[in-house]
């Protein structure tokens, strides 16, 4: 399979960072989800961990270009959101996962996904191939032509991510994209991570360390809307020293020493 | 592309499924509630009228199709794509548009079963009616649509039914006099025919139809914008078609809706058939055609066996006033202000009153107190024409005349074969001059012979 490559995706990249927060603060709602976060991620694959509220949705919403910055910048692909920018260029080159993934239950995936992918403005001739490889990759090609309703929960994440991935995203946004997957699926799913991470800049928010640890390059780690920790997989599972704290694994302990700590300076 | 995302929306959203159920509730109505159409015009009229049950449904249609993109929460996800929403809802509007435009054919196609036959009258001011209703079908689902997008609730498709039914058919027949509608009930979508059923001889006015079709086309503009809108200050925008809309429609409305149905000069006049019998008849009558063929062709073979000169060709004349002049020699006149309504019998028996000749004004009698003798004399022709005895009595046609026609045809029968034609062939001379002279003795007294 050939696809025509545009000049925007082999130009050089004249921007420093895919994505860049500084001083970031999200409303969501009327709270502050995000406060003042200052984090800066390159091509890779970003594993977003962090307690229920920590703001993980906020900020891959507030990425998403879904919300607006309520203060601070966030630089995406160069492009400050806000003002007179590009925003349409800037979505194209965007594939979001939601939380909570809607679908048209009447259409079949294949339907669906060429739905989205002529919404993400695709040029018409690639929309057929591009589709077909999004959903090989998810390893639905049996189930293509099925309508959506008729997907099991694990199959409809699934194709959640093949919709998310069809224009070839440089960000590429997963909000929990493992809930529902069975354990080989996520297995298949780490292996698809580190594919797409060769080339494109994806943020994976989940509640499970192990994934993150096995599938990412990048560990990002946010508590009441602030970045706590950032470093490789390594580093998380060295930061829990000798202790023997909370956890099955180095990185499920790393996880919960930082958290402590940070717990522990706040107070 | 477009085009690939039109074709998934009309087979995978509501579209198929609404235009199949407004087609199939507008046929059953359309055959159910009414006589065999007589022309195109009267069922296009009534497809109109039906327009208060198949309207609210188009409406309640778009209404579940607009809160799609709600109820399938892909709010978030659709956000976040290039695309604006104007662009994106465009192949769904589209799709309902073609869905029921489709049934609105679909439903006229379907209907043109209950038509008289396919003579029927099919006069130009026929289109426009038949046009004006399938543009207010895509304004009610755009309009849907715009209501199902800005009220995204489950409740949004049943209520705009009930109040769409409400508003066109229960609400004017509780408020209007039916004899004095006022032009503006052309800011409803249905159209009510002339008072009377006119349909066979009016046509509605170029001006009222347009004027309604501008108004409609304003609804669907202000449907569609309002659809495609995205932003508070565009869905104020979208209004602006309506205003102007009706700023240039409602004027330009007749006072009352009865003043807009006009004479149609073209459905008056005469046409005859090429073929054989030839049959001349107003054009707007065109449905009686294949009911008249067969006694026509019986009565114009009848009378050229059995008389001298007769008659080649059948004229209906279907005004109801009482007929004055005298048909030309060829022209076998029948006077029928509603051809279907006889048995092809009686109009044998008519056609062939007076021997094919139209009763005389001067010879009949008054309506009250008929001439019998002269009604029974004309009968008397009929039936040794068509050598058989006398109906029964009807109408002005009374019991005394049916025996004097038993006397007078026994009479006739009774005289030699050459002398019974020349007295009905003088019977038949006396009628087209009428002049005076009792026709029975004509027909039978011995002095009379030449």
């Amino acid at each position: 399979m050939v696809r025509t490559v545009s000049t925007a995706e082999t130009e050089p990249a004249n921007y420093g960072w895919v994505i860049q927060a500084q001083g970031l603060r999200v409303r969501a709602g009327r709270r502050m989800a995000v406060d003042g976060l200052d984090l800066s991620m390159d091509t890779g694959v970003h594993g977003l961990l962090g307690p229920n509220g920590a703001g993980k949705t906020t900020l891959i919403r507030s990425i998403a270009t879904v919300l607006r910055p309520a203060a601070g910048s966030l630089t995406l692909l160069g492009q400050t959101l806000g003002g007179r920018m590009d925003l349409r260029g800037l979505r194209r080159q965007i594939g979001y996962l939601p939380q909570e993934f809607g679908f048209y239950r009447q259409f079949t995936m294949r339907e669906f996904i060429e739905y989205i992918a002529w919404l993400k403005e695709m040029p018409t001739a690639e929309i057929p191939g591009a589709v077909q490889r999004a959903i090989d990759r998810v390893g639905l090609t049996d189930r293509a032509d099925h309508r959506m309703k008729t997907l099991s929960g694990g199959m409809v994440r699934r194709a959640g991510i093949a919709q998310a991935i069809v224009n070839d995203p440089q960000i590429l946004l997963l909000d929990e994209p493992t809930a529902g997957l069975d354990p080989d699926q996520r297995l298949q799913f780490r292996a698809l991570l580190r594919e797409l991470g060769t080339d494109t800049c994806v943020l994976v928010s989940t509640h499970l360390v192990e994934d993150v640890a096995a599938a990412c390059t990048d560990v990002v780690l946010i508590n009441a809307g602030r970045l706590i920790f950032q470093g490789v997989p390594a580093d998380l599972a060295a930061a829990a020293g000798d202790k023997t704290g909370d956890g099955d694994s180095a990185a499920e302990r790393g996880y919960s020493a930082i958290m402590r700590r940070h717990r522990e300076k706040e107070a | 592309m477009g085009a690939r995302i039109l074709r998934i929306e009309l087979r995978r959203s509501l579209a198929l499924g609404a235009g199949l159920l407004i087609a199939a509730v507008g046929v059953f109505v359309l055959f159910a509630s009414n006589p065999p159409y007589r022309s195109w015009m009267e069922l296009a009229v009534f497809q109109r009228d039906t327009m208060q049950l198949t309207w609210p449904l188009a409406l309640a249609a778009g209404a579940w199709q607009g809160i799609r993109e709600r109820r399938s929460r892909v709010a978030e996800l659709l956000a976040t794509t290039p695309r604006p929403r104007r662009r994106r809802v465009l192949p769904v509007a589209a799709a309902m548009a073609i869905a029921v435009l489709a049934a609105y054919l679909v439903m006229l196609a379907g209907a043109s079963g209950h038509l008289w036959n396919f003579e029927v009258y099919l006069s130009a001011g026929t289109v426009p009616i038949i046009a004006t209703g399938a543009l207010a079908m895509i304004a009610a689902v755009w309009l849907g649509q715009a209501l199902g997008s800005l009220l995204p609730s489950p409740l949004t498709a049943p209520m705009l039914v009930v109040a769409g039914f409400a508003l066109l058919a229960v609400l004017p027949s509780l408020l209007l006099d039916p004899d004095r509608r006022p032009g503006t009930m052309l800011l409803f979508p249905q159209l009510q025919g002339p008072r009377g059923g006119g349909y066979l001889v009016q046509t509605f006015s170029a001006r009222a139809n347009l004027s309604q079709a501008l108004w409609l086309a304003a609804l669907a503009a202000t449907g569609l914008a309002l659809f495609a809108a995205a932003r508070p200050a565009t869905r104020v925008a979208a209004v602006l078609p309506i205003l102007v809309g009706a700023a240039i429609a409602v004027p330009a409305m007749p006072r009352l809706v009865d003043s807009a149905w006009v004479t149609d000069r073209r459905a008056a006049e005469v046409v005859c058939t090429r073929d054989d019998p030839k049959i001349c008849i107003a054009r707007s009558y065109s449905y009686a055609l294949d009911y008249l063929r067969g006694p026509a062709h019986e009565a114009l073979a009848t009378l050229a066996a059995k008389l001298p000169r007769a008659p080649t060709r059948v004229l209906v004349e279907t005004n109801d006033k009482p007929y004055q002049g005298r048909p030309p020699a060829n022209t076998l006149l029948l006077v029928a202000p509603d051809p279907t309504a006889y048995t092809p019998d009686d109009l044998l028996w008519r056609m062939l009153d007076g021997a094919g000749v139209p009763a005389c004004p001067n010879l009949i009698g008054e309506l009250d107190k008929p001439n019998q003798r002269y009604i029974a004399g004309r009968t008397v022709a009929a039936a040794w024409l068509l050598d058989r005895d006398p109906p029964r009595a009807s109408g002005r046609r009374e019991e005394s005349a049916v025996g004097i026609e038993q006397q007078a045809l026994a009479a006739l029968r009774a005289l030699p074969a050459g002398e019974q034609k020349a007295r009905v062939n003088t019977l038949r001379d006396a009628e087209m001059t009428c002049a005076a002279g009792d026709r029975i003795d004509m027909l039978t007294a011995s002095d009379s012979a030449p």
